[in-house]
């Protein structure tokens, strides 16, 4: 009975998500390559700088092989914190060794093992991590071939061609600039890589619990994690900084020197000129290529789907929610909420579940069992579960169980629905946001912010707020003498709570 | 210049270039013809997969094996293991209960219509019937709610009337039946008169059967109670890497994983609670294209593969046999050039960029001539049109470019060869 419908627009998504990764997996590789290019290729020539490339390229199979091999055994975070360990070691020893400006034999030697095991380590972290997004995301749904799958394909092949042309260009423009710079540039992005690598490798170790879990370290953890979706931009501005530098130092014969020249000589210097803007135009237009690329995906292509602002609603002086059945009844899903007495947002929502043939109105709260509060959607006439994606079926909103929104208790009233805000406030704790109110301290009864009260205590599952320490206090040793008798609010791990008791 | 000189080479050797671009469009036609056959075909089943509803089939475990022919099933239902009906709404008590769209059994045996010989297949259903079942006062089953494509032409049936009859488009067609026609029905010993009050299409096998309410057919079939097998409609999620993981087999799960798989509306999880529910039945999502056309395409997808390989060396052959005399005619050129100050690498490039553009044109012709060729391969194998799939193109191109410049990278080597002093005087 299910029409089988394309969708474009998750298929572009998809295959914008393998660029992006690739991207993200690569870009520094690319860039470091380059830039060590741009070091060694002066003094051991072509040819001599060949032995970058091999280690890149087992550094590539290394990286790819660990993955599926670690998975297997799982011991996927263990093999992740070696490898990023192992990373971020190179990268320190490769930038503890660049200031030394000796120019021995076995110095310069030393230094060029490190740039080949920097050159392998970061190879096998790219192809590590990208690996592991494509086992996970899986390339195609079927083993035939499909739209899917090409698509996904391409989005690999741009993003490879984009991230093999790179290095040449970065290689070129680092050559014609000064060594300082090029050395800067390779501190800067390896500083980037080792301070993502080492959280990395915290969280891995301690989640291995061979570190303890202390909260300097996770926070430094949930600092770098927080922050790197930037990296990636970075990087790219860094070979942007590094053609911009190379556009200012570029060589123009001014006219008079033309005039000097003979003809061949003066043909020469023109085209030299023109070859050198085309290296510029390529860097910045790719880094231009890249960094939109990265804005479409984080600023577009990844935004959540989040649900419709639901509209405010205050109970009347006798506690209660009425609203219209005219109102709702058009088959849409209309949401409401209302803040509970501290500062808890219940939301709910109406929707005519009769498909169009009735007015039996589902009243429900706008939060899942199963997956929490991230609300439901309406999507082209069907209601999903955003957390999970399930479509709930129409005529089933209003009962419990699956993953359908949890029931809200209610009364029909001629033509209206009325909700009582007794019952709202018993699912406050289905949801997580909270807002800052006026609340009362149900000991000396001062009025509050309760943003701001530092004292507060659960009861029950609602909160209270107190000026002081000791009224708090009062409130802990005897609660009921403050509040009377009252029921608990509902919580999601008790499952569903008929109203009736 | 270099466009200039990239433009002359085809006004100048046009013939040559018409000879390069018909090697490829022949490649390039038939890869094209192969491949949009097999997109086709995987984006529908990936398509399946990937929707947000099924179809299950429930049948008794231990079904004997059916003896059908012409869509008549032979085996006497007297000794079949059946599915009991009053046990079905149980399927509105598993987890996943909300997102049952619908159910509609089916029981179907066949009969004689009018004392003639031949049994009529006779296929006993709900239509739209509401079911008690807890927590949904008004849930209704039947064949309505669960193919909404079905057409009648005339009137449904109700659930509970004794006399009334659907006939497939087809039967109707060959019998001369019209609604409001009587027919008699004999099974067996028991028979039964029936009026017709619609005729059915569905575009399935129905057509060319006879459609009564189920306890009809129960009774006539003297088997009350009894349905053979049941269509369930659900509401899932797309398949992905866990319901794939679970479908190779639920015991390679840890705990924390089938939780999840359990408490998520995948198909797979969804017939596990069903069959969990109703003891002695299988419950099957109907993959109707990966069970259909996904047989003949794996053979169809290793065909293309090697006719891709052939066709790309064939192709390649040719090409690169075409460039060595492009290149050894045009030696006083590539000399004039070279002596003019051009270097290796910029006449590599002029010929490498002749070679994609004969590519790019006859990657698209070939696309042309294969979108025409797969129609033909389609109606023969599938009995179906094939819609055209743009992604084919941009595929294709870059294989035809690709199989262009491979072929004529060995070929401009002989161009580093090339010394200007002794092309233009004329020694080689």
């Amino acid at each position: 009975m299910f029409s089988l419908r394309i969708n474009k627009e998750q298929m572009e998504k998809s295959m914008l998500s393998y660029l992006v990764h690739f991207l993200h997996a690569f870009i520094s590789l690319s860039l470091l390559t380059g830039l060590l290019l741009a070091l060694w290729r002066p003094a051991r020539g072509e040819k001599g700088a060949a032995p970058l490339f091999y280690s890149l390229a087992a550094g590539l199979v290394i990286g790819a092989a660990v993955n599926p091999v670690a998975l297997r055994l799982e011991t996927a975070t263990g093999a992740r914190v070696l490898l990023f360990g192992v990373a971020a070691v190179a990268a320190l020893a490769h930038a503890a060794l660049l200031p030394v400006m000796r120019k021995g034999r076995a110095v310069v030697l030393v230094k060029w093992w490190g740039a080949l095991f920097l050159a392998a380590a970061l190879a096998a972290v790219a192809a590590y991590s990208f690996v592991g997004h494509v086992s996970e995301q899986a390339l195609t749904a079927v083993t035939v071939l499909n739209t899917e799958l090409i698509l996904n394909v391409a989005g690999v092949l741009v993003g490879m061609g984009l991230m093999v042309l790179l290095v040449p260009v970065v290689a070129h423009l680092g050559e014609k600039s000064t060594r300082r710079l090029v050395c800067w540039l390779v501190l800067i992005s390896s500083l980037l890589l080792v301070a993502q690598w080492a959280a990395d490798v915290l969280l891995g170790l301690m989640r291995l619990e061979m570190m303890q879990l202390t909260s300097l370290r996770l926070s430094f953890v949930a600092k770098v994690t927080k922050y790197l979706y930037v990296l990636p931009y970075l990087q790219a501005l860094l070979v942007a900084l590094l053609s911009a530098a190379f556009f200012l130092r570029r060589q123009t014969p001014s006219a008079e020197e033309l005039q000097g020249m003979q003809k061949a000589e003066r043909r020469k210097a023109r085209s030299r000129v023109v070859f050198e803007l085309r290296w510029f135009k390529w860097a910045i237009s790719s880094v231009c290529f890249v960094i939109a690329i990265f804005l479409y995906y984080d600023l577009h292509a990844t935004r959540p789907r989040k649900i419709t602002p639901p509209t405010m609603l205050t109970p009347d002086a006798s506690g209660q929610i009425r609203i219209k059945i005219a109102q709702v009844n058009d088959g849409k899903l209309h949401r409401y909420a209302m803040v509970t007495d501290d500062g808890h947002v219940v939301r709910f929502f109406l929707v005519n579940r009769s498909l169009g043939q009735g007015n039996k109105i589902g009243v429900v709260y706008d939060a899942c069992m199963l997956c929490g509060d991230m609300g439901y959607l309406q999507e082209k006439n069907e209601i999903i579960c955003i957390a999970c994606n399930v479509r709930i079926f129409l005529p089933s909103i209003g009962k419990a169980g699956g993953c359908n929104p949890i029931p809200l208790a209610h009364n029909i009233q001629g033509d209206e629905v009325v909700v009582t805000s007794a019952e709202l406030d018993k699912g406050a704790r289905y949801f997580s946001e909270v807002v800052s109110r006026k609340v009362k301290d149900p000991v000396s009864g001062k009025e509050l912010e309760s943003g701001k009260a530092r004292y507060r205590h659960d009861y029950k599952g609602r909160t209270y707020f107190f000026e002081s320490e000791e009224s708090g206090e009062k409130f802990l040793k005897s609660p009921e003498t403050y509040l009377g008798q009252q029921q608990s609010r509902f919580y999601r791990t008790d499952g569903f709570q008929s109203q009736v008791n | 210049m270099f466009f200039l000189m990239l433009r002359q080479s085809f006004v100048k050797g046009w013939r040559r270039k018409v000879l390069a671009t018909a090697t490829i469009v022949l490649a390039a036609s038939l890869i094209t013809a192969l491949m949009n056959i097999s997109i086709d075909v995987g984006d529908k089943m990936s398509k399946e997969m990937k929707s947000y509803g099924a179809n299950i089939n429930l049948v008794p475990k231990s079904e004997n094996i059916s003896l059908e022919i012409g869509g008549v099933d032979y085996n006497p239902l007297e000794g079949q293991f059946l599915i009991e009906e009053k046990s079905l709404p149980k399927i509105k008590e598993i987890f996943w209960a909300n997102n049952i769209v619908g159910y509609a059994p089916f029981l179907k045996t066949g009969a004689e219509i009018g004392g003639k010989p031949g049994r009529i297949p006779l296929i006993g259903t709900n239509f739209d019937k509401p079911v008690a079942v807890a927590g949904d006062e008004e849930f209704r089953i039947g064949v309505k709610v669960i193919n909404p494509y079905w057409q009648v032409n005339g009137a449904w049936p109700a659930d509970d009337e004794g006399d009334s009859i659907l006939v497939g488009a087809l039967l109707a067609k060959e019998r001369g039946l019209k609604v409001g026609d009587r027919i008699d029905l004999r099974i067996g010993g028991r028979s039964g008169s029936f009026t017709v009050k619609g005729i059915l299409s569905t575009g399935g096998s129905e057509e060319s059967a006879l459609v009564a309410p189920l306890a009809v057919v129960q009774k006539m079939a003297a088997m009350e109670g009894k349905v053979q097998s049941v269509s369930v409609s659900a509401l899932t999620v797309p398949e992905d890497k866990l319901s794939r993981k679970a479908r190779r087999s639920s015991e390679a799960l840890d705990s924390l994983e089938y939780d999840r798989w359990y408490c998520t509306a995948y198909v797979s999880a969804i017939t596990h609670q069903i069959e969990e529910a109703i003891p002695n039945i299988a419950a099957r999502p109907i993959w109707q294209v990966a069970a259909s056309e996904g047989a003949v395409i794996n053979k169809i997808q290793l065909l293309m593969i090697v006719v891709t390989i052939a066709a790309f060396i064939a192709s390649g052959l040719g090409i690169s046999s075409l460039m060595v005399t492009t290149i050894m005619e045009r030696s006083r050129e590539i000399g004039l050039t070279k002596a003019l100050g051009a270097a290796d690498s910029e006449v590599y490039l002029l010929f490498l960029s002749e070679a994609a553009l004969v590519g790019v044109v006859g990657g698209l012709l070939g696309c042309a001539v294969g979108a025409l060729l797969s129609q033909v391969i389609g109606l023969s194998i599938f009995g179906a049109l094939i819609s055209f799939n743009w992604v084919v193109i941009p595929v294709n191109v870059t294989i035809s470019v690709l199989i262009a410049l491979t072929g004529s990278l060995m070929p401009s080597r002989l161009i580093t060869r090339l010394y200007p002093a002794e092309v233009l005087h004329g020694r080689r």
